[in-house]
This record gives structure tokens, C-alpha cells and sequence, in this order.
């Protein structure tokens, strides 16, 4: 994609910009039709009247198309330039444009473009194209302005590559606007409502200049930005490889972030309802059906949410939060601090906990000078002691497997629904998204329910509730009043550094992020643990029954087994119990290859002949399951594919190899989890058959152990 | 000002020198299709075609199983087409403007998807990988004509729609790396004359008759081409490479353009990646 570079001369001086339709530019700011343009977007009425037409001066077009991340650079450098020249002695005596003439021609010797940076004073005035009187003729087209104001709509809160939002287009209002697309995006970035920068860009999307490139859409940079060769822009241009199965996003691609203006009532409401000091908690829980604990935990987190609500309304009327999309400047924690501990039951930072934060700054302050020694021990510390600012906008609802945390999230989700408010609940994995689909339209059947997840029809829809994998995150910037993250500790969002960016900017600036988990990561504990992040804890399941602990027994490994085709007895005398009993049992081990091995052994020594083995290589495994949860099959032989989101209502888990490498603490807790979910049978039966008792076993013990005591003392058990 | 251009410079230095480094970092760590860990120092002996063991690119960006999943065309039953079962195509055309074709793997599932990987999506990392690819086509090829190389390499030009929506050209990409392990050099020399519509959703013999006008040479190489073989006192001998061969009627049209062009002084031979 290419695009065009222009210099402005408006009341408060030259400005340079970049623009993809630059016909629409000089209709807008020079055209008859320019104040016809208003009318058609009535939103954002004060700022309008300060940016559009009247006090344009002159402009100048750089004529010559540049590749688009070029013409976004172009118009930083100028900027930032006009802006150093302007605090020294005076912007000299060039013409505007002959410094941008010279700029471009400076940046393309940099690719190796032109051999000759200075090119020849008549080239230059032959590549200018002068905005002024003339232009009063200018206008945009009947059909740009409508397509404008359609695009306004579909792409509030997206954030998409030019080719997705061509094709999103396209798609909304028939063929026409193949050729006018471009247009239209050029005039909503005029109005304010969207923003247009390089896909792969430096720094804050060519905003500033300064910094390495890094993809847009997905956060990575480094070694996950090729440059190669472009016939679309002519230049080596950088494409990313780490979201590249989304669509390309490369240099010289467009990408559009669609402004989205909550309505006024989500945040000011609360603030009403905070002033009047009622506390609807306690009927919504009831409504819902929580029990004593997840209507505590519900709570907690509903507090939080009003108070972030609360706080983002407050920064918005203050005019902190900038429209443009760029990140506001963070608000000052010490503001709400006083407020925050008189409302929130939350734990708060402790003296021992201050004591480190000052120290913390003083170490910051003191490794200042700018050696790189000292910046790079600045950089370890800083990721040593996550800063409390960090987790200001999380909140942690850590709820042991079965607790029924879908539930908790119903009275967050009702009450921002009711104000008009946007919630996205997204989850690593995709079936537990599918599964979730239904639970949420019957729970809430007035809202409009878009899931999303790779091939999923409602791919452009945008409803009040938002239902997505993690990947799909990347299409929304700013989108969401509440975010509410399931499962944030499985694979693959846990550990990649993209799924959290796209996570972090799909929420409003400010806004609150609810994060849900039964073991959440280690950093996250600590962090709840001191308090720097808010958090609930439900240590019990919603039947109110303690977890089962896990029994830990010797064997010898899965592979003697399989070489010795025998299976230890005291394995199969649990197993044999088990189905006496009639529960299902789940056999994990940890190897896709040991799994039907496994199946196949036990099946020669069990009484039942119901043994299958499944993994996430199996064609078959949905089916299976299935057969699995009706009872057809009896003894599923598996790995940690099925670690989460299968519940099954009589179930016993037997984890072999439970020493082994692939399982960690979380992972045992959560294959443990799979046992005793459902109230007719509370009390399943989980051990961990290894050669070795590990640090894992005893911490996974420990940890469910502690739950079931901290349920005690609670007095939630029945 | 003079100091933010110093800043912008040594950034891009340091660009370089970050490239640079990466050249001589040692093979990926993950399979380049697949992504899964690749484990070092397996024996990977017999997995190559035709005895060929020097692919030392393809063996340290694959894993084995995908290495194992190569298709490669090791048994030729066309002598005109290189393909591996009995061919209509070569025997109902009597008269052929390109001499033979080779390809180096049957169009199956699974590189379909690698081409798709590399074509559509635009991982275009694979490039050099799928270029050593071809290389033992290449060297069967040479075989077959005796011994004897060729003066230079050229490709299939896509469209211009079609470049700027991709933003590269996957025949040019492999020529170029075909080239450079041949030590000959790339010449541009056809021009795509139209966009034609996606050639899967045509017949036999639309393809064929669309395809002879498709292409076109520009005079420049025209002249070039005779001057080379004015010079040399010979015909010309030019290696075309694309990424596929279906029905040849691309190889064919942009052979006939060459001939066309070069007043029959060259001699055209194919190299595809991949024989459907």
C-alpha cells in the first residue's frame, strides 16, 4: 500500500500528515463540502469545530506515493523536527516543504532508493502540489461520506489490516465500495474516529519515531520482523512472522484502529450508585444462584469493577484519556488510593511491602545515569519487582477447579450489561469458548452474543457480549469496558508474550480485567499474596464438598510398564475399584506415544474391555470424549490435553509418570480436578503413581490441601 | 536534526549488523513448517533423493518427519514432463516450444500446504528451503542435457494485481536462490500481458489457448538474448522455473513468448517445484 505526505498550515502552525485518499484531505480542510462533512458525523462535537476546515491556511502534497510506513514516518520526523526546531532560534529559513522534500529524499537513501540525497531544487517544486483557493471546488463524494459513516459503525473498537478492513467493507456495503474504501478510512481518521498507521511500525505506530519496529497488531518485534523484498511498496519492507496466521502485517500494510466511545452511562451511573452507598451485590448473587462463597468472591470482584468504572469516567471527563486512541497518561494511583480502601475488601499493600516499594524507587533513581550497565541492571530489577501500577487494572478471581467460576462472572458481566457497557470474556482454548456459548445465552437472552474463533461465522459482528479465543484478540483495540481472561494459565496463552499484548490492549484504557484460574502462575500468586493485585479466593467447589487429595503411590515409570507389558497391581487393583464403583477413570500419562500402548495393556487386564486412549493427534478425540462423558467408554487412557474443561460427573483420576517433566504443579492440580465434580459424587478418587515423590507432587498436594483448610475455616464446607 | 539523522543511521547499521548475525547463527531450533522442536545430530541419512547428499539448507530447517513426508519425483516415466506415471498431455502435443520439464516433488496434500504456507500466507521464510528444493531437479536436468549448464535463469512473472496483493513473486524467489547455488545469474525477461482469473477453475483447453498470448517479452531482453547468442555462436540455453506444473501450458506460453522473442535462439528448460 502506498500512501502521501502533506504539510498544514493551520492557526497553530505547519503540521506534516499522512494520508491514503488525498482527495479527501483537501475536500476536507479546503472543499465547499467540508462543513456538509460535519453534519454527517454528529458525534464529538467540540473537537470537530477546532480541527476541521475553517483555519487551514495552505497545504502542500508531497505528489510522489510513498510506501505507506514511509509516508507515516515521513510525517513523525517532520513533526517531531517542527517541534525541536521550534524551542531553538527559529524553524530557519527553508520552506516547509523543501525540508520535507529533503526528508523523504533522506529516507529513501536509506533504503537505497536514490543514489542522490540532494536532488535538484525544481525536482523538489515539481514534486509539491499546493492546497489553497483553488481547492474550494474539492469535494467527497456522496457515496465516501456514507461509506465513512457505516465504517464508523463496523469498525468501532477493531483493529485490522487494511485488506481486513477493505474486505469488512466490502462485505457491509456490496461491491461499490471496492474503489471508495480508502476514502472513507482517510475521512474517518480526519473526524477523529479512526486511526491509520503502519501495520509494522517503530514506536507508538509512528506516532514517535523513536524505537525499534515492532508489528502493530501483535506486539513482537525483533526476531519475529523479516524484511524482504515488496512489490507492493518497492522497498525491503519487514512483515511479521509471529501473527502471520491472521493475514500478513507488514510495513507497508495499513492498519485501522476504529475509535470506540463508551456510552457516558457505564461510568457515571456507578458513580451515582457509589455516592448512594448501596450495595446490589447481595441480591445479585442470590439472583444467580451463587453459593456463599462464589457470592463473596462475585463481590469482591463487583466492587472492584464499579471502582475501576468508577475511576475510568472520572479520567475521561478530565480529558485524560485522549480520543485519538493513543495510551493515556497513566491516572495517578494516589487519587483514588483513600477512596479505594474505604470501598474495596481487598487486601492492600502492608508496611513491609511499602518499605520495598520505596526502595525500589530509590534503587530506580539511583541507576538513572544513562550507561548501559546500569540501564540493563535497571531493566533486571524492574522485572524482578513488578511495580504495583502493573496489577492496578487486574483482578485475580482464583477459584479451585469446580468452584463454577462461569457463574461468578454472570453478576460482573449483568452489571456492566446494564449500562450499556461492552464485555469481552475470552479463553486460550477454544472448545471451552464453544462451550460457553450457549451457558451465556441462556443466562443472559436480551444481549447480543458474538463468538469468536478461527472459522467462526460472526467474524465481523459486534455484539454487547464478546465471546473469543485469545488469538482472535488481536481484531479489538479498545474495545471493552470488562474484560474477563478464563483459563489465563493455559497453554498457549500463558507463556506468550503476544497473547498478552493483544489480552492488554483490547480493554479500555483503565478499564478493569477480571482474570480467572485455579492455579494461577507463580509471579501472580506472589503478587496477589503481598497484594499488589487485587484478588478473590474461592476455596471451595459450588457443592461444597472438599476437594479430593491426591494419594501418592509408588510404581515403576510408564515405559518398564510398556516394555515389561505389565501393568503394577496396585494400579489395576484402583482401577478395578473404580469401575466396581462405577466411576469413569481418566489414566493421563506423559507422552502421545505411551497412550495407546497404555490402553491396549490395560485393556488385556481389566475386567471391562472399554479402555480407549485419545491425544490431541487423534481425529477421533471430540467423539471420544463424548463416548467417554455417556459412559460407553470407561477407562480413557490420555494426556494433559484433557487436563481442563472436560467435566465429567462420576470420575477417579489416576496420573501416571506424575514425577515426569510435562507435569507441574499446575498441571496436577488441574488433571486432580477432573475428580469428584459434581455433587451426586463429591468424593472421587485422585493418586499420583510415580517411582519418585517430586517437588511438584508435594507442592499440587499442598496446594489443594490448603484449599480444602482454607474452606474449613472459612465455614463454606458443608 | 543533524544528530536524529546520526541516531537514525546507526540504528539501521545496527539492523544490519543484527542480520548479519543472523546469517551466521547456527540452524533453527524448530522446523521451519511445522514448528515443532527439531532435534540435532539425528541421522538423516537416506532421507534426500537421488542420492544427492549435499542439501544441507533443507536438512537443518526441517524436522524429520517432515523431511520423511517429501514426495520427491524419484521415478520418471514421461521423458518430456518428468512425471511418474503415464502422461496424455506430452504425447497428444506434437510441437513444444520448452525442451523438457523436471520437478522435484508430486503435488500432494502436504505440499500443497507448504506452498499454500509460503504462497498465501506469506511465510516467506521458507523461500530458500523450497529453492534447495529444486535443486536436485536441477541437477537431473543438467544430467539429461549432458553435462552442459545454462547461460542464465529466468521465472514466471505474476501479474501486477497479484504482486501487489502478495508483494512477491514465489517463481522469482526461488529462481533467485536456484541461481545463486548454480553460480548463474537471473534475468527478467517476460512480462505477464493480462491478469488472468485463478488458472484452477479453467479447463484444459481454455488454459491452453489463453495461455499462448498470456506472456510477452520486452525488447530489451529480446535483444539481449540475440546478442548472446550472436556472441556465442550457439543457441542459448535458459533454465524457466515456476513453483507448479499442472498441464504445462504455463511452461508452454512462456517458452513460445521466448521463442517468440529470441527468433528461436534459445533453448528452454523447466524447472517446477512441484508436478500435480
Amino acid at each position: 500500500m502506498k500512501g502521501n505526505v502533506y504539510l498544514l498550515l493551520r492557526q497553530g502552525g505547519w503540521e506534516a500528515r499522512a494520508t491514503i485518499a488525498p482527495e479527501v484531505d483537501e475536500a476536507y480542510w479546503f472543499g465547499r463540502t467540508a462543513a456538509k462533512q460535519e453534519e454527517d458525523c454528529p458525534s464529538r462535537q467540540g473537537r470537530r469545530e477546532e480541527s476541521c476546515g475553517g483555519d487551514a491556511v495552505e497545504a502542500w502534497l508531497y505528489k510522489e506515493e510513498l510506501p505507506w510506513g514511509q509516508a507515516c514516518l515521513a510525517a513523525d520526523l517532520w513533526n517531531s523536527q517542527q517541534r525541536g526546531a521550534a524551542g531553538r532560534a527559529g524553524p530557519g529559513r527553508q520552506h516547509p516543504f523543501q525540508r520535507l522534500a529533503r526528508l523523504v529524499a533522506e529516507l529513501q537513501e536509506l533504503d537505497g532508493r536514490r543514489q542522490s540525497p540532494g536532488i535538484a531544487r525544481e525536482a523538489r517544486q515539481q514534486l509539491a502540489c499546493r492546497w489553497g483557493e483553488r481547492s474550494r471546488g474539492a469535494a467527497v463524494s456522496e457515496e465516501t461520506a456514507g461509506l465513512a459513516q457505516l465504517a464508523a459503525g463496523l469498525l468501532q473498537g477493531r483493529a485490522l489490516l487494511g485488506c481486513e478492513a477493505r474486505d469488512l467493507l466490502v462485505g457491509a456495503a456490496g461491491p461499490g465500495a471496492g474503489s471508495s474504501w480508502s476514502g472513507a478510512l482517510q475521512l474517518l481518521s480526519l473526524l477523529g474516529q479512526a486511526r491509520l498507521a503502519g501495520a509494522v511500525a517503530a514506536g507508538d505506530g509512528g506516532r514517535r519515531a523513536a524505537g525499534e519496529l515492532r508489528c502493530r497488531r501483535c506486539g513482537s518485534g525483533g526476531v519475529c520482523l523479516r524484511r524482504t523484498r515488496c512489490y507492493a511498496c518497492g522497498r525491503m519492507c519487514a512483515y511479521c512472522e509471529a501473527c502471520l496466521m491472521m493475514g500478513r502485517s507488514r510495513e507497508c500494510e495499513l492498519f485501522v484502529t476504529g475509535v470506540y466511545t463508551p456510552s457516558d452511562a457505564v461510568g457515571k451511573l456507578f458513580c451515582d450508585q457509589a455516592r448512594m452507598g448501596r450495595s446490589h451485590n447481595i441480591s445479585t448473587g442470590k439472583a444467580w444462584g451463587l453459593s456463599p462463597a462464589q457470592e463473596a468472591a462475585a463481590a469482591q470482584a463487583l466492587h472492584f469493577i464499579e471502582l475501576k468504572l468508577q475511576q475510568r469516567s472520572v479520567m475521561d471527563a478530565s480529558g485524560v484519556v485522549s480520543t485519538n486512541g493513543e495510551q493515556p497518561q497513566p491516572c495517578p494511583d494516589r487519587d483514588f488510593s483513600h477512596d479505594q480502601q474505604q470501598t474495596v475488601p481487598v487486601r492492600h499493600l502492608g508496611q513491609d511491602q511499602l518499605l520495598k516499594t520505596s526502595t525500589r524507587s530509590s534503587l530506580k533513581q539511583h541507576l538513572q545515569p544513562h550507561s548501559l550497565i546500569s540501564r540493563f541492571t535497571q531493566k533486571l530489577f524492574s522485572s524482578l519487582l513488578p511495580n504495583r501500577e502493573e496489577w492496578a487494572h487486574y483482578f485475580l478471581l482464583w477459584a479451585v477447579t469446580g468452584a463454577g467460576k462461569t457463574e461468578m462472572i454472570f453478576p460482573l458481566v449483568e452489571t456492566v450489561l446494564a449500562r450499556g457497557g461492552r464485555v469481552l470474556i475470552a479463553s486460550p482454548r477454544r472448545d471451552v469458548v464453544i462451550e460457553l456459548d450457549p451457558r451465556l445465552r441462556k443466562a443472559f437472552p436480551e444481549a447480543s452474543v458474538v463468538t469468536l474463533y478461527g472459522g467462526s461465522e460472526q467474524r465481523w459482528e459486534r455484539g454487547s457480549i464478546t465471546l473469543s479465543t485469545t488469538h482472535q484478540l488481536f481484531r479489538f483495540h479498545q474495545a471493552f469496558d470488562l474484560v474477563v481472561i478464563d483459563e489465563l494459565d493455559a497453554f498457549p496463552y500463558h507463556g506468550d508474550p503476544m497473547l498478552h499484548y493483544a489480552a492488554g490492549k483490547c480493554g479500555l484504557p483503565g478499564g478493569p480485567t477480571v482474570l480467572l484460574s485455579a492455579t494461577p502462575p507463580r509471579e501472580m500468586q506472589a503478587a496477589a499474596k503481598s497484594g499488589r493485585l487485587a484478588h478473590a479466593r474461592v476455596p471451595v467447589r459450588f457443592h461444597r464438598h472438599p476437594l479430593p487429595v491426591p494419594r501418592l503411590v509408588a510404581s515403576p515409570p510408564v515405559a518398564v510398564m510398556l516394555a515389561g507389558r505389565k501393568a503394577p497391581p496396585v494400579l489395576l487393583k484402583a482401577l478395578r475399584e473404580s469401575i466396581q464403583r462405577g466411576a469413569q477413570c481418566f489414566v493421563f500419562v506423559q507422552r502421545i506415544s505411551q497412550t495407546e500402548g497404555m490402553a491396549a495393556l490395560l485393556a488385556k487386564a481389566l475386567p471391562c474391555r472399554h479402555v480407549a486412549a485419545t491425544s490431541s493427534q487423534d481425529p477421533e478425540r471430540a467423539e471420544k470424549v463424548k463416548r467417554f462423558r455417556a459412559c460407553d467408554i470407561r477407562v480413557l487412557v490420555t494426556t494433559t490435553i484433557l487436563e481442563r474443561g472436560v467435566t465429567i460427573p462420576r470420575s477417579d483420576v489416576y496420573i501416571l509418570d506424575a514425577d515426569g517433566r510435562l507435569f507441574d504443579e499446575a498441571s496436577l492440580v488441574q488433571m486432580a480436578g477432573r475428580a469428584g465434580r459434581s455433587a451426586d459424587d463429591p468424593f472421587g478418587r485422585v493418586a499420583f503413581f510415580a517411582k519418585e515423590r517430586n517437588e511438584s507432587q508435594l507442592r499440587a498436594v499442598r496446594h489443594i490441601a490448603g484449599m480444602n483448610k482454607a474452606a474449613r475455616r472459612q465455614g463454606y464446607l458443608r | 536534526m543533524n544528530s536524529g539523522w546520526i541516531q537514525l543511521a546507526s540504528r539501521l547499521a545496527r539492523g544490519l549488523l543484527h542480520k548479519s548475525m543472523e546469517l551466521l547463527a547456527p540452524a533453527p531450533a524448530e522446523c521451519l513448517v511445522c514448528s515443532k522442536p527439531k532435534r540435532a545430530g539425528r541421522n538423516r541419512d537416506g532421507l534426500l533423493p537421488y542420492g544427492y547428499p549435499e542439501l544441507p539448507l533443507l536438512a537443518a530447517s526441517l524436522c524429520s518427519s517432515c523431511l520423511k513426508a517429501i514426495p520427491w519425483m524419484r521415478r520418471i516415466v514421461c521423458p518430456v514432463c518428468g512425471r511418474g506415471v503415464h502422461c496424455d498431455d506430452c504425447s497428444r502435443r506434437s510441437e513444444r516450444a520448452f525442451m523438457i520439464n523436471r520437478s522435484a516433488v508430486a503435488y500432494n496434500p502436504a505440499m500443497r500446504e507448504w506452498l499454500a504456507l509460503y504462497k498465501y500466507r506469506g511465510q516467506e521464510r521458507l523461500a530458500p528451503m523450497l529453492g534447495e528444493m529444486l535443486l536436485p531437479a536441477c541437477w537431473l536436468l543438467m544430467r539429461q542435457m549432458g553435462g552442459k549448464g545454462w547461460d542464465f535463469v529466468t521465472y514466471v512473472p505474476i501479474s501486477e494485481e497479484r504482486a501487489m496483493e502478495r508483494g512477491f513473486n514465489q517463481a522469482e524467489e526461488i529462481a533467485g536462490h536456484i541461481a545463486g547455488k548454480l553460480g548463474l545469474k537471473v534475468v527478467r525477461t517476460l512480462k505477464r500481458t493480462r491478469h488472468a482469473g485463478k488458472m484452477s477453475f479453467k479447463t484444459r483447453r481454455e488454459r491452453i489457448s489463453e495461455a499462448k498470448t498470456l506472456f510477452k517479452m520486452d525488447e530489451q531482453s529480446s535483444r539481449y538474448i540475440r546478442q548472446m547468442a550472436m556472441e556465442r555462436g550457439r543457441e542459448i540455453r535458459i533454465l524457466l522455473v515456476d513453483d507448479i506444473y499442472t498441464t504445462g501450458s504455463t511452461a508452454e506460453a512462456c517458452a513460445y513468448a521466448i521463442q517468440e522473442g529470441s527468433g528461436g535462439a534459445a533453448a528452454i528448460y523447466v524447472a517446477t517445484w512441484a508436478r500435480s
